[in-house]
């Protein structure tokens, strides 16, 4: 089971001077790596494989020093963007080679891996006629049967559909989640890595300029239209009306949801949810909206009010989580006839309801 | 008459096909370590080895022939060493026309090797050294079968290119019945002797021979990369 992983890394490589310290809570959840190109994400990760030499001890496993490994012994599996995969070979063989030859035995059985990944019809093809996102699909799995705790992916859904990269990165949040594999992820869409990842690292000209919980990086993305996030547990499915219901607690006393639409696939191993909202698609009252369309209903504290140009950011909290909100000089105007719009009032949010779909477009 | 025509074409075809095919056997023995060195080296003497496999390619083979045999003449170094190895001095000797075929055809069986293990090797080795698979069986079921085309167009070149070897052959081999008298040799006899019938039935298996296994290879490296293009 890994735990952390220690980077000091001191070298020069062609591209310029890397130098990055920095410890990965790896058993925390998964790690995020964001930056736009060329900023050395792609670098750190086949540096944490093995596959570029730098100083011997960049690389600190669980806290003991470890020599630096080989990338065929080492606990890490490096995914590239756009994956090598054996051409001469078809999709299974692709796999069963893997699975025959890897030095470790594999983690999961093939057949869950396949329906993981929805590559059962794809099986049969030679490599050559696959597109590039079930290329993706079919790299995914194989570094899922190699047997490596460490799965480092570089922009590895790049290619796939919303729907189908969703269902991929609730996976990979679900592994990381109940399995002993550890995921860290490079990708330049900061939506993407805030949905499932615990920490996310931003890098610029190989070095490290912000770490830290996604939230603090989609606030700095964006301060037109910040985005925030409510983390969503306990999914129960309402047959009725095709519709999940989530929990925003775990606390039992706390008994808040929040509704979202059914995918078919998703919710048969999604555990937990991380639902990014635009912060203009919220919007509050003082008293409980009853008799209207609206679903997603909760109760929240008014913690902080800032004026930011031509509008107002309110942060709310709810279960001890944040919930940012955009509304224009007018809508405050209105909440502040009474003089009660401040810090600590309690108020109403509405929320649209949560779609499992909407998250990447 | 028919007797004695069927065992003069027998025999320079049953020791042109023992030719070809220790040739190639050779040549992959030397061509596939050297290739995947080769592929994988980027020192600045690069060009220097590739000029040098590639030397036989414009050498008139009689060049190349002539060397060989002052190199291993019976009082060098390299002729003794030869002498204490196969027992014979090289010229004249089958051994001898071997080593000639392995040199002459070297280019054929190590251009496709190496422009293949260009485009393989570090792909091949980056993905499946990750993936946990270690190097003696990457080479021997990924890297390998992966360049199965270029193998068998460095077989097929190689064998047909000895096939059609004459020069470097008659000038260290000369022509002697049994032992060095291959098939374009044989030709060369006939024609040289006015034995007309015998010329033509020589230049036949020699085209017939040639073309049915550069349309073997074609089909077969047709076939493969319909696979994997579709």
């Amino acid at each position: 089971m890994l735990d952390s992983l220690c980077l000091n890394i001191d070298t020069l490589l062609p591209q310029g001077h890397y130098k990055l310290q920095h410890t990965l809570e790896l058993n925390k959840g998964v790690i995020g790596v964001y930056g736009c190109s060329g900023q050395g994400k792609t670098t750190l990760l086949k540096i944490i494989a093995g596959l570029i030499d730098v100083n011997p001890d960049a690389l600190m496993w669980d806290r003991h020093t470890h020599s630096a490994q080989s990338p065929e012994v080492n606990q890490a599996v490096y995914q590239a963007q756009t994956p090598y995969l054996f051409a001469h070979l078809t999709v299974t063989q692709n796999l069963q080679l893997v699975l025959k030859h890897a030095m470790k035995p594999t983690l999961f059985a093939f057949n869950d891996v396949i329906k993981w990944c929805a590559i059962e019809d794809l099986l049969e093809q030679p490599v050559a006629t696959l597109s590039g996102g079930e290329r993706q699909r079919v790299a995914f799995a194989r570094s899922l049967l190699c047997g490596k705790h460490l799965i480092l992916l570089d922009e590895p859904f790049s290619a796939i559909d919303v729907n189908m990269r969703q269902q991929l990165l609730a996976l990979v949040l679900h592994l990381q989640q109940t399995t002993s594999v550890r995921f860290i992820m490079v990708s330049h869409a900061l939506s993407e890595l805030a949905f499932i990842c615990y920490e996310i690292i931003a890098l610029n000209a190989g070095k490290i300029t912000q770490s830290g919980a996604p939230h603090l990086h989609l606030q700095q993305d964006d301060k037109h239209c910040p985005v925030s996030y409510l983390s969503l547990q306990q999914p129960q499915y309402v047959p009725q009306y095709n519709l999940i219901k989530w929990q925003l607690s775990t606390d039992i006393d706390c008994d808040i949801n929040i509704y979202s639409d059914a995918l078919n696939h998703t919710d048969e191993y999604a555990t937990s949810y991380r639902w990014l909202i635009n912060s203009d698609v919220i919007t509050l009252s003082y008293e409980q909206q009853t008799q209207s369309s609206i679903l997603n209903q909760i109760p929240v504290t008014v913690t902080h009010i800032e004026t930011c140009g031509q509008h107002v950011i309110v942060e709310l909290s709810v279960a001890e989580q944040q919930l940012l909100v955009k509304i224009s000089h007018l809508a405050h105007a209105n909440l502040s006839s009474e003089d009660r719009f401040k810090p600590g009032i309690s108020m109403w949010a509405q929320l649209p309801l949560c779609s499992m779909s909407s998250n990447l477009l | 008459m028919i007797d004695s025509l069927f065992f003069t074409l027998w025999q320079p075809l049953w020791l042109t096909v023992q030719l070809a095919t220790l040739s190639v056997a050779v040549l992959l023995l030397i061509a596939l370590p050297l290739c995947y060195w080769l592929s994988q080296y980027n020192g600045r003497v690069k060009p220097v080895i590739e000029a040098a496999i590639a030397l036989p390619l414009v050498l008139p083979p009689t060049v190349i022939g002539f060397y060989l045999l002052i190199a291993f003449a019976p009082d060098t170094v390299l002729g003794q060493s030869w002498i204490a190895l196969s027992g014979q001095p090289l010229a004249f000797s089958f051994a001898g026309i071997v080593l000639g075929s392995v040199i002459y055809s070297f280019p054929f069986v190590v251009q496709p090797i190496l422009l293949s293990f260009q485009q393989h090797i570090q792909p091949i080795n980056q993905t499946a050294a990750t993936l946990g698979i270690v190097w003696w069986r990457r080479i021997v079921f990924i890297l390998l079968p992966a360049i199965k085309p270029a193998l068998i167009s460095a077989v097929t070149l190689g064998f047909a290119h000895t096939l059609g070897e004459f020069g470097l052959i008659l000038m260290i081999g000369g022509n002697i019945p049994g032992h060095t008298q291959v098939l374009s040799i044989a030709l060369y006899q006939s024609v040289e002797t006015m034995q007309y019938a015998q010329a033509h039935w020589l230049a036949a298996i020699l085209l017939g021979f040639s073309f049915v296994i550069l349309v073997i290879m074609y089909t077969y490296n047709r076939a493969f990369y319909r696979m994997q293009q579709c």
